[in-house]
């Protein structure tokens, strides 16, 4: 570059070219839409944004975790101001509104489905989704396996796979702070998502305490995508590590959700089909998955055995009295270092 | 029939969405379209937009970051379409080729602070992302920007 300051040559040779380019002034054509692809999809975007904040994490080294209990007694009682019914997270208008206090009945509903209930679910064998990081020492806090999420509340995806993923840790622990929200409706650029307003509950603000394991949440934006949670160097640093390939394909790369058991396994992206969650409310999906006909049930409560187990492989299977039960134990396909 | 207020912004919105979309793809006719899109989809849902410009500017903005590749083939078709500016604009011409070698992101990132002069939180805002991500994605665009210049 010449002796002028790079930011200096940058204002001058923008300007100059806008300055050069006509501009018709043809009339607004509402028959006339554009030709030029666009990739807004969901799991595009979240790919695009998560890779640049993580990035910028690493650089700024913030440190904001939603969930991460490092000591016993330090969650809130369960439901203490939660209200008693299921608030409404859309209105008439089609528009989000912000997350709200699960309910406590809602909260306990999913957190403790019967172990008799869950062994329904069909076994899969060997998901494609769990991938395993062979060799590698456990990531630990206290001795206690570290379990990392990164989503964000937007993401449709992120709504599917929370609710297994809370199923299976509540096998380990207490959440406290739980709240419920829907995915976005509309992309940020304005077309519409693929699973719009997906129930669930949201990991931003709530709190998580167990004598097992350790569980850290990253809730990266809000519904509206405006910023919410910011993950730490070392969360990022892992995320830029195995969110990318070899570990993922390349279509892949930092696609969200991400679930990171400890340095053991790791999941990108949702484990089953989120379509089914589709125009439920998440009193309705909490009903489902004590359904053992319902689809919901079939994929969510498989999902969750599936992640108990991989839970199960770094905490040791002894010592843990879930590990034991079924139908963690007739599951039990990947046997690594429990 | 088109609402009158809808007109207005569109008139006169479009000419600076359209420099602004053509900064970040490097392609007029591309930002044309992209503009038209934006423009379609405002009018879809004019009633319900409280502030249509920065509807305009934050959709034109994200469609121009994630149009597809083959917009790519455009670009280089109007770049040797255009006649060399002088000797006296080479700078330019070399600032603005280094430019277009950019990542999407980081090109809009650019042109909202050097074009638009906005400050680093409106940014965040149009891009959604949070404002340390375009600390870096400024940072690393201008270092990206020295590494093309002097190649």
């Amino acid at each position: 570059m010449s002796d002028m300051e790079p930011e200096d040559e940058v204002r001058r040779a923008l300007h100059a070219k806008a300055d050069a380019l006509e501009v018709d002034d043809r009339e607004f054509d509402p028959g006339m839409g554009s030709v030029v692809e666009i990739d807004d999809s969901p799991r595009r975007r979240s790919r695009t944004l998560w890779t640049a904040l993580v990035a910028a994490a690493v650089v700024i080294a913030v440190i904001g975790v939603a969930v991460a209990v490092r000591s016993p007694g330090s969650s809130k009682p369960e439901g203490g101001d939660t209200p008693s019914t299921i608030p409404e997270t859309t209105t008439t208008l089609g528009m989000l509104s912000k997350s709200q206090p699960a309910p406590a009945a809602l909260v306990e509903q999913v957190t403790s489905l019967p172990t008799d209930v869950l062994g329904t679910a069909p076994a899969t064998a060997s998901p494609d989704w769990l991938r395993p990081l062979p060799g590698s020492p456990l990531l630990t806090n206290d001795g206690k396996p570290r379990i990392i999420w990164i989503g964000a509340e937007y993401c449709p995806y992120c709504a599917a796979q929370r609710w297994p993923l809370i199923i299976a840790l509540a096998r380990f622990g207490t959440f406290s702070g739980l709240r419920l929200t829907g995915s976005a409706i509309e992309t940020g650029v304005g077309s519409p998502e693929v699973f719009p307003n997906t129930q669930g509950f949201s990991f931003h603000g709530a709190t998580y305490q167990s004598d097992y394991i350790d569980f850290e949440a990253v809730e990266q934006m809000d519904n509206k995508f405006q910023p919410l949670d910011h993950p730490t160097a070392e969360q990022s640093t892992i995320f830029e590590k195995y969110d990318a390939p070899p570990y993922v394909e390349t279509q892949s790369q930092g696609a969200i959700p991400f679930v990171y058991i400890a340095n053991e396994l790791f999941i990108s992206g949702a484990s089953y089909d989120a379509g089914i969650l589709q125009a439920k409310t998440a009193q309705q999906i909490a009903d489902a998955l004590r359904d053992p006909s319902s689809p919901i049930a079939k994929n969510v409560d498989d999902v969750a055995n599936l992640i108990t187990d991989a839970i199960c492989s770094t905490v040791g299977r002894e010592q843990t009295p879930v590990c034991s039960e079924k139908p963690i134990v007739p599951l039990n396909p990947y046997q690594l270092k429990g | 029939m088109i609402d009158r207020s809808f007109d207005d912004v569109y008139r006169a919105s479009r000419p600076g969405l359209v420099r602004l979309a053509y900064l970040i793809v490097g392609s007029s006719a591309v930002a044309e379209e992209l503009v038209q899109e934006a423009f379609l989809r405002l009018h879809q849902r004019f009633t319900e937009v409280d502030n249509p410009p920065a509807y305009l500017r934050v959709t034109v903005v994200r469609l121009c970051t994630t149009a597809k590749r083959r917009v790519a083939a455009e670009v280089e078709r109007e770049r040797r379409a255009q006649e060399p500016l002088t000797s006296g604009e080479h700078q330019i011409d070399e600032t603005w080729d280094a430019i277009q070698q950019l990542q999407p992101d980081r090109r809009a990132v650019l042109v909202l602070r050097f074009y638009e002069d906005l400050p680093h939180d409106e940014i965040a805002r149009v891009l959604g992302c949070p404002v340390v991500t375009v600390r870096t994605r400024l940072h690393r665009a201008l270092a990206d920007l020295r590494k093309e210049v002097e190649r």
